[in-house]
């Protein structure tokens, strides 16, 4: 893949080129969704181009470690979900204030609508927060093109930049063209600077000093950035970034009123430019400001015609809604509305039938689905009552029916800050939930405090040995690195009883029965008042099961339904929801493709109609 | 040009989507492929939406704009019907898995027959491929579903790409290996497309 080919690219995968492209040495990240692919492509292609990339603890860790590679001289990529920039924050508040040497660039990947997040925070506002430079682009090729000139911008600089993408440009692909990658052989070097490094107080007042020039002059700067344009020459004007902007075009040519309004695509969002703002806004009727989520455009633009006395009116969330992704036909409605076109609806297309939602589900054979079963299971048995806070990760999907194991759910590790609070005001048993991998990444700190304060709850680790939800990553409990060495293995009951936590189980969700009697030994413990009790739940992800299997690597067995004893009461599928669970001929049958033989079905069933098959 | 991709995740979808967008770039197209899912690996439903042509911005398709359906199971092709257009082309895999939810919740699954008689309200080109019985018939591989799906997507004459850049895009993705396998599925696909015709109740 070298020269001028096109090809389909994934917006992440574009992202990852251009960094290749620009000469990046080094890339760190945590797997989150939406930007989970950046640091996969890029691991794939360390070894060919000799650059260093990694998966952190956590997204602190990975900014970091990629700033620590810029302050050697390198170029530096560090790739994070929106959320993943909360936990990176407090470092990348004080990086803008050390600056960079090799250029250093943040991707913070937004999810407006959650499609699978907690929350849709629009990382633009870290900009005026953080002074850090922001750069949005609208297709793959212009992801490709923002992140080289994100690495010019850094050095040039002196500064951390940031690439804005959403979710609908990390995972739409587009055509791209590539370009030459240069051969770039090169050591970190590090010149020591104190006084430019060290954010003590007597430095930090003259560095933010320093910031404040620098971002007025990047202002400037962008005033003439190749990825601003302007289209037309109206009396009525639209400004939109990213996808906004793709939707955008897309409307005024259904609306045929590509001639009638002028458009400002903006990419540079941080520092706005204000002259090129202002030379647009200049002789204006109107202008509708196209943006998804935040007013942040429209709150400056408002801001720069109240400065300069321009007279245009501006609109943008009173059309444009302020909660939810931004989808074709909301952009179209919100500007036929500003434009006073009425819009004919072209699907008059209404279902008679119902459709049933079919919200994403635990994988056949889950080891959470086991686990979940056997926490509640205890409960039932012991006769207490529960409440269950969790975490980030598949397993959150056991909120919903029918097992319906989560009470509270917030942000990566909160599942166990969360416990040691609730186990001392709520009056209730405290069952908490966390993968190994979120565990690592923001848990361990929430348990060392439960044993410096002492806390009564009981934590389940749920130990599947990588970073399932992201597509497999590994985690520190997976004995390799992205890279793909192999490197020691940190165990989560190593670092449990380092919390001087005496009660430490390991169990294997598809024993069941141990399962349940160890968090019933678990319970009884909390309820003596001994502390807080861990039960590691380890099991190998159904995926990596099936994949092993078929690979020839393990043999696993099937569930099968015996026709003669089931009598379609259907109790497997409503007590545990497995996909692998099909009605069929007022029956129920297993589809053994993707049955992983946990046997949960088995034990559920109440005619004992589940076998087990040795394959 | 607008092509709708539904089904169940683990089924393909993204993999239907990549090839119809190799193929339009080797037709010289503007593309975007876009994919909506929610979290989690597998199980969920999942809508790939590909666009080509010479000025394409927007990688979702809009609503009542769709010139193609193609759905890998039967209740998937109703959750994405409002992306229909009028007499637009509707190709349903006569596949039916029903999400463990509407069993808990006691919801009927449509039939097939209920899936053909919506679309009949808005489109006469409704095509229902049963990929099972072609892939058991002519002994194929399971995995070949999708390529059968292409093949009977191409056989309408509506899918706008051609047959040369698809086989070309299948082989490379695929593999020289795989060659044969999934050109005869295509062809497979195509001629269980022609020989049924449209669908009626």
């Amino acid at each position: 893949m070298n020269g001028e080919e096109i090809v389909l690219m994934l917006g992440n995968e574009a992202i990852a080129r251009g960094a290749l492209e620009a000469g990046v040495r080094v890339a760190a990240g945590y797997p989150g969704t939406p930007s989970s692919e950046i640091i996969e492509v890029l691991a794939e292609w360390a070894k060919e181009h000799g650059i260093y990339v990694e998966w952190s603890t956590n997204e602190k860790v990975a900014v970091e470690v990629a700033l620590a590679a810029s302050f050697c001289n390198l170029r530096s990529l560090a790739a994070m979900k929106h959320v993943g920039v909360n936990v990176a924050s407090d470092t990348l508040f004080t990086a803008t204030y050390t600056g960079v040497r090799g250029g250093f660039v943040i991707i913070s990947a937004d999810d407006p609508s959650c499609h699978s997040s907690q929350n849709e925070q629009d990382n633009r506002l870290y900009g005026p927060h953080m002074y850090i430079p922001i750069l949005e682009p609208h297709s793959p090729q212009e992801a490709k093109d923002i992140t080289m000139y994100s690495f010019e911008l850094s050095e040039k600089f002196k500064i951390p930049v940031m690439v804005r993408t959403t979710t609908r440009l990390s995972h739409s692909r587009g055509n791209v063209r590539l370009g030459p990658i240069p051969n770039i052989a090169k050591e970190g070097t590090f010149e020591r600077s104190p006084e430019e490094m060290s954010c003590l107080p007597s430095n930090a007042r003259k560095m933010r000093v320093k910031l404040i020039e620098k971002i007025k002059s990047i202002e400037e700067y962008f005033n003439d950035s190749p990825f601003n344009c302007i289209n037309g020459d109206s009396k009525v004007g639209i400004i939109a970034s990213g996808l906004a902007y793709a939707y955008t075009m897309e409307a005024l040519r259904a609306l045929k009123a590509e001639e009638k309004v002028s458009v400002l695509k903006l990419s540079t969002l941080y520092p706005l430019p204000k002259k090129l703002l202002a030379s647009f806004l200049e002789g204006k009727e109107k202008v509708l400001v196209v943006e998804e989520l935040e007013p942040f455009i429209e709150s400056y633009v408002k801001a720069i015609c109240c400065e300069l006395g321009i007279d245009s009116r501006v609109e943008g969330k009173n059309l444009i809604p302020l909660a939810g992704e931004l989808t074709p036909l909301i952009v179209l409605e919100g500007i036929a509305s500003f434009l006073g076109e009425k819009l004919v609806s072209k699907s008059g297309f209404k279902l008679e039938v119902e459709v049933p939602p079919r919200p994403p589900v635990l994988c056949a054979g889950c080891p959470h689905r086991s686990t979940f079963y056997a926490i509640k299971s205890a409960v039932r048995k012991m006769k207490v009552d529960a409440i269950y806070p969790s975490d980030i990760g598949c397993y959150g999907l056991g909120f919903y029916q029918p097992l319906e194991a989560i009470d509270i759910s917030l942000c990566m590790g909160a599942s166990i800050g969360i416990a040691c609070g609730l186990s001392k005001f709520s009056g209730k048993i405290v069952i908490a939930t966390i993968g190994d991998s979120t565990f690592m990444h923001a848990g361990i700190p929430a348990l060392i405090n439960a044993t410096f304060n002492p806390s009564n709850f009981i934590l389940v680790i749920l130990d599947n040995g990588l970073v399932a939800m992201t597509g497999h990553q590994p985690s520190p409990v997976t004995g390799v690195n992205a890279m793909g060495e192999k490197v020691k293995v940190v165990l989560p009951e190593d670092l449990v009883k380092a919390c001087s936590i005496s009660f430490c189980k390991i169990v294997d969700p598809y024993y069941l029965e141990a399962t349940i009697s160890t968090i019933m030994e678990a319970i009884e413990h909390v309820q003596k008042g001994l502390g807080p009790a861990v039960v590691i739940s380890r099991r190998k992800c159904a995926l990596t099961l099936l994949r092993e299997a078929r690979d020839g690597k393990i043999k696993i067995a099937k569930n099968r339904v015996d026709e003669e004893k089931c009598v379609g009461c259907l109790a497997c599928i409503k007590l545990i929801g497995c996909p692998a669970l099909l009605p069929f001929n007022g029956k129920v049958i297993i589809d053994e493709s993707i049955c992983t033989g946990c046997g949960l079905c088995g034990h559920v069933c109440p005619f004992k109609a589940v076998m087990r098959v040795e394959t | 040009m607008n092509i709708l991709l539904s089904g169940v995740g683990g089924q393909g979808i993204l993999t239907l989507a990549e090839l119809l967008g190799d193929a339009a770039i080797l037709d010289g197209y503007e593309v975007r492929v876009s994919e909506v899912h929610g979290m989690a690996q597998r199980g969920g439903q999942v809508v790939c939406h590909v666009r080509f042509g010479k000025n394409v911005y927007s990688p979702l398709i809009i609503e009542g704009a769709s010139d193609m359906l193609i759905s890998l199971e039967v209740l998937e092709s109703l959750r994405a019907a409002r992306y229909l257009k009028h007499e637009g082309v509707v190709i349903i895999n006569s596949l039916e898995l029903p999400p463990p939810l509407a069993i808990i919740k006691g919801i009927k699954y449509p039939s097939i027959n209920d899936a053909i008689k919506e679309f009949m309200k808005i489109t006469k080109k409704i095509y229902v491929i049963n990929s099972m019985e072609i892939i058991k018939r002519n002994r194929l591989p399971a995995a070949t579903i999708n390529t059968i799906i292409l093949g009977s997507a191409w056989a309408t004459g509506e899918l706008g790409l051609s047959r040369d850049s698809l086989i070309k895009a299948m082989i490379r993705r695929f593999g020289e290996k795989w060659k044969d396998i999934n050109i005869k599925a295509f062809e497979e696909g195509a001629k269980y497309l022609s020989e049924t015709g449209v669908a009626k109740v």
